[in-house]
This record gives structure tokens, sequence and C-alpha cells, in this order.
């Protein structure tokens, strides 16, 4: 190309175009149908809102089910004594030596509890029904913090429980007995023949699975011991990893997870007893979590299907509008690549726009509803899938960024094909089109 | 600017031809023509003689089916895509029978595109746009967008804009099909003015009456060939 003279040249060619000037271009295109570009705008910043929400509550769900899984005092991982699951008697229990005890606090865990967890009989005046009895320590810290906070008549079990026993409130109900009123416990004991034992109820918890309401009683556990004449015997001991569990951890399940890293560890220095995480104790809870990441994947493809109905025809409509305009801007030397930026830029506008709306409106919405999502209204059926009765929505910047980064390069991908065909040279030749 | 007898452009047994079936049409048929420096050239014709296939020839917007092209020390048959795309944006001017201004742009900003296009300092390319647009009489007007110009005003904008850059040739295709009488006189005006005092070279096509007498060469084409080639005497 010939070297302009100094009057009416001072730069060398910019052989891509002018960036800044295509930028501009592109940015007044997007505001010369307003009313088209704001409907695109909106659609798109509604679907993106849609996606990062039903991902929010998808998550939260996966996490009430999560935690209620293991706050249920299953732990992330369990210790039994052979053959326990099979049948959770007393005679499957396991002895806790204090090395044993030693060993197991030298692990890199944040807590653990060893209880007894043993069927038994509760009897009142009036009814009699099967439980669950959980012979527990009451100075124990978190694995039962879970039960104390749900205590709302009474008080949990403390040092001095000895005869206590703290039940649900559904249990109590069902029992037609009250706080401070006495119930008989049968089990069976040691040497195989069925004990009884009278105990005050001293507490009613209430809990968001009414089945567990109904069937889990706490006692002391040496109370529980002496009356079964099973010393410094348990049933179960759970423990929780020192990394908290998140749901990330569990859809990347990997053998050298932190859980996974423990369970060896635990299976090493307990060889004689049955380790197991909750994954394998709570199959529904685990494969349940594992697909509602997948449905949410399913639901933003679909989503994003419908955007890009919306946004291709859309498209479709203002690149046929300006082929005139196209041809124009070829013929007096914008290049055909500068032409497909500036159309690209212009979806880019589009969606950041949508983005930015889309995420402002999601820290609204989740702020207005910081005190939680009620599914009282699904009653039984939110418990009956291991979740609380109040969900809590959070900002989980990197998932957002995730969903919102898979939504937005999808739609420039598929929208760069027609914005691609459109600007091939051949397509931007006059022909008969410039007059 | 060259003097005007230093040739700008060459054409030598120049064909394009088209495919409509099983027949072939000769839109530009063996032509041989050159184009001096700072000429005023109108090509007219019946409607389908071959005057916008000739334009686009010219333009480096389609090649030719066979023959030589150039412009200065550019033989436009060798040129890539891309290569044709920067000799329009540096050397060629156009203006259009529908004006084709970018509708989102000011008058002033449309006369400025092509030189940030060429790479001036925004600055400096709406200094000389400013100029550009007081030699067409537009001085007041820079900022209002086409829509909100005439139709003569428009065409003004778009004279502005193809030579603002100076550009080797400025090429016209129907420039005052659009325009009433009064306003195409003007433009031809103009366009002379611009013609004489830059010594810039125009080749309009046009079936108007008015250019075409303004024209100090006129081109006949019929089928594709040159009829008549006539240089008229100042």
């Amino acid at each position: 190309m010939k070297q302009k003279t100094a009057e009416q040249q001072t730069m060398p060619i910019h052989k891509s175009g002018n960036p800044a000037l295509i930028n501009r271009f592109a940015w007044r295109n997007l505001w010369r149908n307003p009313r088209r570009s704001l409907i695109l705008i909106l659609v798109t910043a509604l679907g993106l809102m849609s996606s990062l929400f039903f991902y929010s509550l998808m998550q939260a769900w996966a996490k009430s089910m999560l935690d209620h899984t293991l706050n249920s005092l299953s732990g992330e991982v369990q210790l039994h004594a052979p053959h326990y699951q099979d049948n959770p008697d007393v005679e499957h229990s396991m002895l806790l030596t204090s090395s044993q005890l030693t060993q197991l606090k030298s692990l890199p865990i944040r807590d653990f509890s060893a209880h007894l967890k043993l069927p038994a009989m509760i009897k009142s005046e009036y009814e009699t029904y099967p439980v669950q009895l959980l012979g527990v320590e009451p100075q124990t810290g978190r694995p039962l913090d879970f039960i104390r906070k749900t205590v709302h008549q009474g008080q949990f079990l403390n040092q001095d429980s000895t005869y206590q026993i703290v039940i649900g409130a559904k249990l109590a109900k069902r029992l037609n007995t009250d706080l401070g009123r006495k119930v008989v416990l049968m089990s069976q004991g040691n040497d195989g023949k069925l004990k009884e034992i009278g105990l005050t109820i001293v507490g009613l918890y209430r809990h968001s699975d009414p089945n567990a309401e109904a069937a889990m009683v706490f006692a002391d556990l040496k109370t529980v011991q002496n009356w079964l004449d099973i010393d410094n015997k348990y049933s179960e001991i759970t423990l929780n990893s020192s990394q908290p569990l998140d749901i990330q951890q569990i859809l990347n399940d990997t053998p050298n997870s932190p859980l996974n890293r423990l369970k060896n560890r635990l299976k090493q220095a307990f060889p004689e007893l049955d380790v197991q995480t909750w994954q394998s104790l709570q199959p529904f809870a685990n494969a349940s979590i594992k697909m509602m990441d997948s449905f949410n994947w399913v639901w933003i493809a679909m989503i994003l299907v419908l955007m890009l109905f919306g946004m291709i025809n859309t498209l479709l409509m203002s690149l046929y509008e300006r082929r005139r305009e196209f041809t124009t801007l070829y013929t007096i030397g914008l290049k055909s690549s500068a032409l497909r930026w500036m159309l690209l830029l212009e979806l880019v506008w589009i969606l950041a726009i949508a983005l930015l709306v889309s995420w402002g409106a999601m820290i609204a919405l989740i702020a207005s509803v910081s005190d939680g999502i009620d599914l009282g209204f699904l009653s039984e059926g939110a418990a009956w899938f291991g979740v609380d009765r109040i969900l809590y929505l959070n900002i989980e910047w990197q998932d957002w960024f995730d969903v919102s980064a898979a939504m937005v390069v999808t739609l420039i991908m598929i929208a760069a094909v027609p914005i691609w065909r459109s600007t091939r040279v051949a397509q931007l030749k006059p022909s008969n089109r410039i007059a | 600017m060259s003097d005007l007898s230093e040739s700008l452009m060459l054409l030598q047994d120049v064909t394009k031809t088209f495919e409509d079936g099983n027949r072939t049409i000769y839109a530009v048929d063996h032509l041989d023509l050159q184009i001096r420096s700072g000429e005023f050239i109108a090509l007219y014709g019946p409607s389908g003689s071959g005057k916008t296939t000739l334009l686009n020839l010219i333009g480096g917007l389609d090649r030719p089916s066979s023959g030589e092209l150039s412009i200065g020390e550019y033989q436009l048959n060798r040129m890539s895509e891309a290569e044709l795309t920067d000799l329009r944006l540096m050397e060629i001017g156009f203006i259009f029978q529908s004006y084709n201004l970018i509708p989102v742009f000011s008058a002033l900003e449309n006369v400025a595109f092509i030189l940030q296009m060429q790479g001036v300092e925004k600055e400096q390319a709406l200094k000389q746009s400013r100029e550009m647009l007081h030699q067409v009489g537009l001085q007041n007007m820079e900022n209002r967008r086409p829509a909100e110009l005439s139709g003569g005003q428009q065409q003004r904008v778009a004279v502005a804009r193809a030579i603002v850059s100076k550009p080797k040739i400025v090429l016209a295709d129907e420039p005052t099909a659009n325009l009433d009488s009064q306003n195409s006189q003007e433009l031809i005006d103009l366009m002379k003015h611009l013609n004489q005092t830059h010594k810039m070279t125009f080749v309009i096509s046009s079936h108007d009456p008015q250019v075409i007498d303004s024209a100090r060469r006129k081109i006949h084409l019929k089928d594709g060939k040159i009829v008549s080639d006539e240089i008229v005497s100042d």
C-alpha cells in the first residue's frame, strides 16, 4: 500500500481496523433499535437469572440434604463392629480402649462421637412403640449440636442426666405422654435377656424428618451401658473429617479425597472394625445430590435452547435488515473480519448487560429471602427427601461464574455461526445490492 | 497529486461474465480503457450496459473473468480480498445512489470513519472531517445523524466521506438518482469543484443528462462495450 503524505496520514494503517471505533460502532448499533435490544437483554437476563436461581435452589437443597444426612448422627465416616449393619443389637457392640481413643483423636478429624445405637421398645402407660435408642455422652460437642438446638421443651441431657431421656415431640404425642413423665425402655442385655429401665422425659425435640422425630430417643451413655451390662462398649463411632464436606467434594469424589483418605487411615488403624463412609450408608442421599447436579445442567441446557431460539431469530432478523449496510461498509474498506468483530461485540454487549442485570437481580432476590425459603407447603414430602423445612440460598460466586460462563460462551459460539455466514466476502460483494 | 496526463488506471481486454443457467452473459466485453489522473468521467448507457459492473471492477469489488486491471502500480487481479479492501480504504472513494451513510453516526463521524479506519488519530480525523464538511457546505450540521438530514445533505456528507482521505479515484454510482434537479446540479457543481481544486479523479456512472453534460469525458457503454469515448475540450 502506498504511504500517505504527512498532510493526510499521521499513523500507519491498523491492519485489523480500529478496535475502539469498531467497539463504538457496535455500542451505537445496539441502540439503533432500542426496543428490540431491550427485549433481547430482558429475555437473556431472565434466562440467565432462572438458571442461576434454579442452580442456587438446587445447591441449597443438596446442601440441606447433606447437612441433614450428616447431622442425623451419621457423620461422614462410621465405625462399627463387624455384622452390626446386619443386626444392630448389643451383641455387635465394640470395645473402645483408651489407646484406641488416643489413636482416634490423632487422626485428621474435627469431631467424633462414640455411642450406642440399639433397637428398643418404649412404653408409656398408654402405648408401646419400637424406637432407636441412642446412648450418648451428653458433653459430646458438635455431632449432638443439631439435636440440642431442636429441643423445644425441657432440655437436652447433661452430666447429671442419669435415668433421663429425651424423645421427639411426635413420639410423645403417640405415647400420650409429656415432659416430666416416666417411660419404660426395653432392650436386650448383654446376657441375651430382655431388660427394662424406667426413665424420666426431660426434653422434647423437633426434627425436620417426622419419622426420625417419632423413632429416635436419647439417653445417657453410662446409664444405658450399666443397664444393659456392656461397660465401655459402643455400637457406633461417627467421625467428621478435618475438612468440612461440601457439594463439590461429593461431585468430584476421588479415591484421594480427604474423606477417602480418612477412611483408608481408619481401616489401617482399626482393621478389625467395619469402616464405612456416609455415601455407602446413605446411598439415596448421595445419589440424590449427584442427580441434582446433573438435573441442574439439564435445566440450564433447556433454558439455553429456549434462549437460543429467541436470540438467533432476532439476530437473523437484524442481520437480514442490515445486509445493505454491511455491503456498504465492506465497499468503503471495512474488512469482513472487522465487520464480524463488530457484530460479535454487539452480542457481547447484550450478554454483558444481561449478565449484570441477572446477577444484580439474583443478589437482590437472595437478599430478600435471607431468612430462608420455607418449604412448609411441601410438608412431609421435603422430609422424605431428607431436607430441612427452611432452605437458605447462598451467593456462590464460583458456581454463578461457571453457570454464566457456560451459557454465555455457548450463546456466543452458536450465534457466531450466522454472523460468520453473513459476513463472508461472497455475501458482502455488492453485485446488485448497492445502488 | 499527479498530472492530468498521468495514467491512473488501465484496463486491458477486460471481460466480466456471469452465468445464467446455460447462458453466459458478458456484462463487460473485452474492454480496454485508460483513465488519467484528474479526469472527470461520466459512464452512461442503458440499463444492463455494464456501467455498475465496470465500476465494481474498477473499485476492486469484483474480479474480471479475463484481462488485466491496474490502478497505479497495483495489479488488481493479483491482489487478495484483504489487500483489495485495504486498497479501497486507502485509494478509492465511493459515492452511492442511496447515500449509504452509517445511521448511528453523526455527519462528522461518518466522514471521520474512513480516516479512523485508516489509522488516523480520532482528534485529527475529526478536525479533517470538520474541514471537509465545511467544504461541502455542511458546517452547521456536523452533529446531525443521517436521518436528520435531507437527501441532498446526505449526499454531500457521502461526498465528504468519499474524498476526505484524498483518494486517487472517486467512484460514484448514480449519485444524483435520488435527488431533485436543483440538488443534482449542486452536487455536480460540488464534485466538479473538488475535481478542479484537488485534481481528484471522478468516475461517475449515471443516466442523468445533467451529469453527462457536465463531464469532461463521456464514455458510452452498450452491452458491455464502449460505444463512444468522447473528451470535451474546455
